[in-house]
């Protein structure tokens, strides 16, 4: 067993097809008005790594209806945000622990 | 990040095969260039700044009607290995009326229309290791050696300082576990891994000192195996 990883750019509408993802990272480029997910497998621990470019202004607009209980990215220049979720049968994802943030020096 | 060295241009009315009764519009047609085959990493130029190359999409600058001019990386100068452009004429409604994948490893200005395409669909690299998901038990002396192609949850017992561990083999996109205990005696110092780049480990908790103790934290792994704990660490006293 082994969970995908896979980098995605951020656009303003995002589809994202979850049903063979596990871990995604997200380079903020652009504002993200809007994500749908599709096909989230209920139980599964999802990871998605929100990392603001270095050499575009961070992006501030996030927003992702079907996330619940999301903290607030971190909004500096190159940081990167980690965040888990569980799917639930709902469609939705829910954070199953608070997020961390790293900024690398 | 250096210059690109691979000037690539071409007139579209030697590069289009209308199909048969169609007149191709190449007079404005457009060009689009992408990188492809990078798989899951960002793409960048060996050796800088990671994710400076990336996104395609963009058109190739046409310096007259029908005529084209890019500056693109060597494939071979750009990591991960195996990529390739593809090359897209589109006309003026949008439709692709030609599409061909080509590799560029010398510097040098080629005419698209003397470029031999190369096979895209040849086989992709091969996929790295699976490691189980179930628990390597580590005996640690003054050093440990965590190993994530090999396992992704590790257990340590601390009979004496942990001074010096290190990481390796750990797969983007999976979840690492680390459970520290203490002896009865407790009171042991564990240095979190932090092994020769690119395997760092960021943000970790600190280890429970008292006797008997667990300290479990958990981690992905992103880009080129560098863990990222997913929360704070937990602990059973």
């Amino acid at each position: 067993m082994i969970r995908s990883y896979r980098i995605l750019y951020s656009e303003s509408v995002m589809r994202l097809d979850v049903a063979r993802e596990h871990t995604l990272k997200i380079v903020m480029v652009e504002p993200v008005a809007n994500i749908v997910l599709k096909n989230v497998v209920a139980g599964r621990i999802y990871v998605f790594i929100f990392q603001q470019a270095e050499t575009t202004a961070p992006v501030t607009i996030f927003n992702c209806p079907q996330m619940r209980n999301v903290t607030a990215i971190n909004t500096q220049r190159g940081s990167l945000t980690i965040q888990t979720f569980v799917g639930l049968n709902s469609g939705e994802l829910a954070a199953s622990v608070l997020p961390t943030y790293f900024k690398p020096s | 990040m250096g210059n690109p060295t691979v000037h690539l241009h071409g007139t579209l009315e030697n590069i289009v095969t209308p199909a048969p009764g169609v007149a191709a519009k190449v007079a404005d047609a457009k060009v689009r260039i992408e990188l492809s085959n990078y798989g899951p990493y960002i793409p960048a130029e060996t050796g800088t700044t990671r994710g400076t190359l990336a996104k395609g999409e963009d058109y190739a600058a046409m310096s007259s009607p029908g005529v084209f001019d890019a500056y693109l990386f060597r494939n071979d100068q750009i990591y991960p290995i195996g990529t390739f452009y593809t090359v897209i004429v589109e006309d003026a409604d949008g439709n692709v009326i030609q599409c061909g994948a080509y590799r560029f490893n010398t510097d040098g200005d080629f005419d698209l229309a003397t470029q031999t395409p190369i096979d895209a669909q040849s086989p992709p690299p091969p996929l790295p290791p699976t490691p189980p998901y179930s628990e390597l038990l580590i005996v640690p002396d003054a050093s440990a050696h965590f190993d994530g192609s090999v396992y992704t949850a590790f257990q340590c017992t601390l009979t004496q300082d942990v001074t010096w561990a290190w990481l390796s083999g750990f797969i983007p996109g999976n979840l690492y576990t680390f459970t520290i205990i203490q002896d009865a005696v407790g009171g042991h110092i564990f240095q979190w891994p932090s092994g020769p780049a690119p395997f760092g480990l960021f943000n970790a908790g600190e280890v429970c000192s008292a006797p008997n103790s667990r300290t479990t934290q958990t981690f992905v792994a992103d880009e080129n195996g560098v863990l990222y704990a997913i929360s704070v660490a937990t602990w059973l006293l």
